[in-house]
């Protein structure tokens, strides 16, 4: 029983090896440990998805998990995405990963506090569902909130990026509303 | 946002860790986190110790056992949702998982972790019950089996004695036919009001996200429904002895206006086709 | 012909901020720098009894624990007077003294070596409070139920009035007179990243320097140097990539005051960051104001003249900007309509929450409520179509510029094509007759129209800078500060072009008072016309003074010294900036300033159904037409409408901040406030129509809040036409599944104000 606990991670190809307190945020290991701040801090109830990061290349939300879960684990931060991380400024060596190509070309982030989890999401989301439909990619960022955008961009930037490639519509013109689904054995 | 300090441990087995909480009241189990990690970094939650069991992989599968279908208490939401098994023998709790959260959370939620929390605006808890699916549960005196129906004892309150451990969850096969519809004001909200329903060859079953201290069923539903009532006029008792909440979301009397609703509709989708 | 103006050029901005190497403020980390959390009172309204911070002290890590008493001796924040306001002297407290007003208000202070060792610490300070009765209703608080400051037994901290001669005689001899109360409830702005603040103090230079998310460097100078008894050359500001703000960052939070005088007596970095929770509890929110209208109609449907007596829900302190948004609606309620006289009242109310101040619109879509609710009563009453009734009352391109009722100017619009223009994208006619069919079957949906207009550039003047660096690149650094609007690009842009340069040219800098010395910041939709005109004013004396520069070298008059594409030619030689660059300095800088508001308008017309069963309301389909004048770059623009779009859609069918009768804030978090995700966000189709502003060169408007301010009219056109059936007049927002399912069920108002 120990409140410290050594850990090994790997983030974004680095392996980091440290002592770090039991308490600790995987968020706030990354961003201070670390000294990877692109991942955001937005809210403290899990909801805004701002700290959206890759582990096992599955999305998480990094201020809901201690940095003792991530132990012998891979992590890979919006600085590790694309060819790896760049000099600050300058598109990384191995250029933007398709999802930030798209962001650009769509206008889909203005003040950009939410864009590194949005992104990573998106990454995770069209690796599960490559033929995300409009709708589906809406559902699947229900844990991603952004304040400037109003969505659709966003929406269509991914769109651009699923099977079938195409010119998709960007979305229901949906209201709130129940999510009734009925069904059967397959 | 930062939670107070504690001691961590990581289980190297059931015994394990089921030891640990036999020493520690006020320790507690961390499996995905993500019911317990909200409430640690708002202080609601601050236990002297975590025993982490995420890692104890060998509670982490879905089996096919034939009269059941056999689920390891740290199986994700996201396994749940998009693991052919389980849509095949357990639709409804595939449905169910993937209403769960977002995404993110679906990824490292477990199954146990849900139904040990026993919060009764939790999704799982509720289609389980519809399922009538039971968990086993495994501690230092041994193992034993509880009933959804017998689990949840009040709000945050289960039938798990200090130091077990939830190991397994059953659902048994024989559901024809299923329907879930969760009312939320928005989408990441937890369920203002939820309705599962499982049809087998014994008739329906019909259980309550939110309408009391902990998921329920509609037995008055299920009685009239039993006794022949078409599925509107049975709907109609979706709220008998609930207690739903009160909140910012809905008031109680909403909140039974929506069970009667959305129980119409879920026993319409119900209807044999 | 401009090469880049009016293109849709993809931001210069993103790649930094797509691949994680944006730098906010809580990403900042200096050498030796601490922590500070503060202590927040639990109950609304209660005195100070004791704070003791006996045992935080001693806890690990901690540098200081800071009470009033150790900032008594600061000076105070400004509050804004402008446009006649009569505000009461109510100091604004940065820790509180003797007594708290609202839950969360700041009592006390730790500093610590860490975040967590701070947070620790907070809980380990002991405050004994005596607990007095909260008020949180406007008639309550009118009726002196609970006074929140002595020397204003009244609770009303400010009043603002404007009359135009007329009203009475016109209410005499109207035909009809509609009355209504309107009411718009707080809101939360909820930036995603919530407000922080880095002050680092240099005890060998003597200079302080703080980083802050905000809306503009100099105002939070300003501030500083009040507050803290220095001169403002004294303190340098640097704002750096800022979360959002939606205008609730205007002034900074208390913390980062206290942050800088700690910083100053410790002579180390201390950075004061508030979680979200905090941000919703003590953040200054938006709207939370109620109307009661009359409005006197001819028999002809026309609108002959306004009452509005306007009680605005301001919290417990006038921070600075608290008095704006009332007074910015009072403004705004003659809307889009010729209406020849008008009486408009507006009260601050104190109430036992924080403070209200700017929220995107910021009065603007209170005002566009209020004019537009009203319009459609009249129609209602008279039995005329809403669009109609609108036609009879524009204010028309021809009688630009107009004065109003309320005494401000028009000064360009076309609202007659706005109305058009949203009823074809719409499909009017065949939206009714959808309507027609779809009640026929029983079922319940509506049609809504809005127009509406906003003034914009209210800051009024601002600078910006232009010099040539030694590679011949031109920097400008302007006093506009983006916190998402893109600047950076938008402005290269407009210099591009000022100076026939390429975009890969110039660079837009801001944020730091070092460099830009003096300046205005970004609210009231105000940056292109204010900080652009200012630079394209630059840029010219920029070109100005080269061609000087270079008719020198040349040996030739200037007026022989041609400027092509960056490089200055005269009879066969040519020179480029970088040459010009090397004989010294060149650089000019220009202040705009701006004569009266520019106007920008819009229109919206949407199509909703609601659920018989459920109360659910769903968008079928979402137009709008804005008019934003000259575009300078359309991508940005068409985004600055459809993110203030969802902000007003969802404040009309989600969004709201609920207190308790005790204070208590019930919903601060992200898992009862309503802000939406992308599974229940309309898409809006919209589109531009351009009367450029004669009031600046550059013929622009504002852009960023016209898609918030005719949304709650919008929608409330629609619901109140779907619920007419049900004998429903008019319903206030938000339309959440309960409030609408009251309405149909024969409970017309709805649940009490506060109630889901």
């Amino acid at each position: 029983m120990s409140q410290q606990v050594r850990i090994t991670v790997t983030v974004n190809g680095a392996r980091h090896t440290g002592d770090v307190p039991a308490r600790q945020l995987l968020v706030f290991y990354l961003r201070e440990d670390l000294g990877l701040t692109g991942t955001k801090v937005g809210c403290d109830t899990s909801s805004c998805g701002a700290c959206t990061v890759l582990l096992g290349g599955e999305s998480v939300k990094s201020c809901t998990l201690f940095a003792v879960q991530a132990d012998g684990e891979h992590v890979t931060t919006i600085e590790g995405l694309a060819g790896g991380a760049g000099a600050a400024g300058q598109a990384p060596p191995g250029g933007l990963h398709p999802v930030q190509e798209a962001f650009r070309e769509h206008h889909a982030l203005q003040c950009g506090y939410c864009t590194p989890g949005m992104v990573m999401a998106l990454v995770s989301l069209l690796r599960e569902e490559p033929a995300a439909t409009p709708e589906q990619i809406r559902r699947g960022l229900e844990g991603n909130l952004c304040r400037c955008t109003g969505y659709t961009p966003i929406v269509r930037a991914a769109a651009s990026l699923t099977r079938p490639h195409g010119p998709a519509g960007p979305g229901c013109p949906g209201g709130p509303g129940d999510a009734g689904r009925a069904g059967g054995p397959a | 946002m930062i939670p107070a300090g504690f001691d961590y441990v990581r289980a190297e087995s059931v015994a394990h860790a089921a030891g640990l909480l036999a020493v520690d009241p006020d320790a507690k189990l961390l499996a995905g986190g993500h019911s317990l990690v909200p409430l640690m970094k708002l202080r609601l939650a601050t236990p002297s110790a975590l025993v982490d069991i995420g890692r104890l992989d060998t509670l982490r599968y879905v089996r096919d056992e034939g009269g059941h279908l056999a689920i390891g208490a740290l199986t994700r939401h996201r396994t749940l949702e998009a693991d052919p098994v389980v849509a095949a023998r357990a639709g409804l709790l595939a449905t169910a998982a993937a209403e769960v959260g977002d995404p993110q959370v679906r990824h490292r939620g477990t199954i146990g972790g849900s139904l040990a929390h026993g919060d009764p605006a939790s999704d799982l808890p509720a289609a389980l019950l519809a399922l009538d699916a039971e968990y086993v549960l495994t501690g230092p005196a041994g193992r034993r089996t509880v009933p959804a129906a017998g689990f949840h004892r009040g709000f945050l309150e289960t039938a798990l004695e200090p130091a077990e451990i939830l190991t397994e969850v059953r659902v048994p096969a024989g559901v024809e036919r299923f329907a879930f519809a969760k009312f939320r004001s928005r989408a990441i909200d937890w369920a203002v009001v939820g309705v599962a329903a499982a049809a087998t060859a014994g008739g329906i079953r019909v259980a309550l996200v939110n309408m009391a201290p902990t998921p329920i069923r509609a037995l008055a539903v299920e009685a009239a429904l039993a006794a022949g009532a078409p599925a509107a006029q049975a709907a109609r008792l979706a709220d008998d002895g609930t207690e739903p909440p009160a909140d910012v979301n809905a008031s109680a009397g909403f909140r039974r206006h929506l069970a009667r609703v959305l129980t119409a509709r879920v026993l319409g989708e119900l209807a044999p086709s | 012909m401009a090469r880049w103006t009016g293109q849709p050029a993809r931001r210069v901005e993103d790649e930094r901020l797509l691949t994680g190497a944006g730098r906010y403020v809580d990403d900042i980390v200096l050498p030796g720098m601490l922590h500070l959390v503060a202590v927040r009172s639990p109950f609304a309204h209660a005195r100070v009894v004791r704070v003791d911070p006996g045992a935080a002290r001693a806890a690990p890590g901690v540098r200081a624990v800071v009470t009033h008493a150790d900032v008594a001796a600061l000076g105070r924040l400004p509050i804004m007077r402008e446009n006649g306001v009569q505000a009461a002297d109510v100091p604004i407290p940065l820790l509180a003294s003797g007594r708290v007003r609202f839950a969360g208000e700041p009592v006390a202070a730790v500093v610590a070596t860490s975040r967590a060792a701070a947070v620790d610490a907070a809980e380990l300070v002991t405050v004994d409070y005596d607990e007095l009765p909260a008020v949180v209703d406007v008639d309550d608080a009118l009726a002196g139920r609970a006074v929140l400051h002595d020397d204003v037994p009244d609770n009303v901290l400010y009043r603002w009035q404007r009359d135009t001669p007329g009203v009475e005689e016109a209410f005499a001899r109207a035909a009809h007179v509609v009355r209504a109360r309107l009411e718009l409830p707080r809101l939360a702005a909820a930036p995603m990243e919530p407000r922080g603040a880095v002050a680092a103090h240099d005890p060998a230079t003597g200079l302080l320097t703080v980083y802050a998310s905000a809306q503009g460097p100099h105002r939070p100078r300003m501030q500083l140097a009040a507050v803290l008894n220095r001169p403002p050359e004294s303190v340098r500001v640097v704002v750096g990539d800022v979360g959002g703000a939606f205008g609730s960052k205007g002034v900074l939070a208390p913390e980062a005051f206290v942050a800088a005088a700690v910083s100053q007596r410790l002579g180390v970095p201390v950075k004061a960051v508030e979680t979200r929770s905090e941000n919703f509890l003590a953040a200054y929110q938006g709207r939370g104001q109620r109307a009661d209208c009359e409005l006197a109609v001819g028999a002809n449907g026309r609108f002959l003249a306004l009452r509005v007596r306007l009680a605005a829900d301001v919290g417990a302190y006038l921070y600075p900007p608290t008095t704006v948004p009332p007074v910015l609606a009072g403004l705004l309620v003659t809307g889009v309509y010729d209406i020849g006289a008008a009486s408009v009242e507006v009260l601050g109310v104190a109430t036992s929450k924080v403070p209200t101040g700017p929220y995107r619109g910021a009065g603007r879509p209170e005002g566009a409520y209020i004019s537009e609710r009203l319009a459609e009563l009249a129609a209602a009453e008279l039995a005329l179509d809403r669009a109609e009734i609108r036609r009879r009352n524009l204010v028309t391109p021809a009688a630009l510029p107009y004065q109003t009722a309320v005494g401000t100017t028009v000064d360009s619009g076309d609202f007659p094509q706005l109305l058009r223009r949203a009823c074809q994208l719409l499909d009017y006619d065949r939206a009714r007759a959808e309507q027609r069919r779809a009640r026929d079957r029983g079922e319940v949906c509506g049609v809504g129209l809005a127009v509406f207009c906003e003034m914009s550039g209210l800051g009024f003047w601002e600078s910006a800078a232009v010099s040539v660096a030694p590679d011949g690149r031109v920097i400008a650094q302007v006093g506009s500060s983006p916190h998402g609007q893109g600047h950076q690009t938008a402005f290269a842009q407009v210099l591009a072009d000022a100076l026939d340069l390429g975009m890969d040219q110039v660079e837009i800098r801001y944020g730091d008072t070092a460099h830009v010395p003096a300046g205005v910041g970004t609210f009231a939709s105000q940056s292109a016309i204010l900080g652009g005109s200012a630079l394209a004013a630059a840029a010219a004396e920029l070109k100005t003074g080269a061609i000087a520069r270079a008719a020198a070298i040349l040996g030739l008059p200037a007026g022989q010294v041609a400027w092509q594409a960056g490089r200055l030619a005269g009879h066969g030689r040519s020179l480029g900036l970088a040459d010009l660059a090397a004989g010294g300095p060149l650089s000019a800088s220009s202040t705009f300033r701006l004569t009266a508001p520019v106007y920008s308008s819009g229109s919206f017309g949407v199509t909703v159904s609601i659920d018989r069963q459920t109360g659910v309301l769903s968008v079928g389909r979402m137009v709008g037409v804005h008019d934003a004048g000259q575009l300078l770059n359309p991508l940005i623009a068409e985004g600055q409408v459809a993110g203030g779009a969802l902000q007003g859609f969802a404040e009309a069918v989600s969004e709201q901040v609920v207190y308790g009768d005790d204070g208590q804030l019930l919903n601060g978090s992200f898992l009862s406030y309503g802000i939406l995700s992308a599974a229940e966000a309309p898409v809006l189709h919209g589109e531009f129509i351009a009367t450029p502003s004669p009031l600046n060169p550059l013929g622009v408007k504002g852009v960023g809040e016209t898609g918030t301010t005719g949304m709650p009219a919008v929608m409330a056109s629609a619901v109140a036409d779907a619920l007419a059936p049900f004998g429903v007049r008019h319903l206030d927002p938000p339309y959440t599944p309960e409030r609408l399912h009251q309405a149909m069920s024969g409970h017309p108002a709805g649940p009490p104000r506060g109630g889901p």
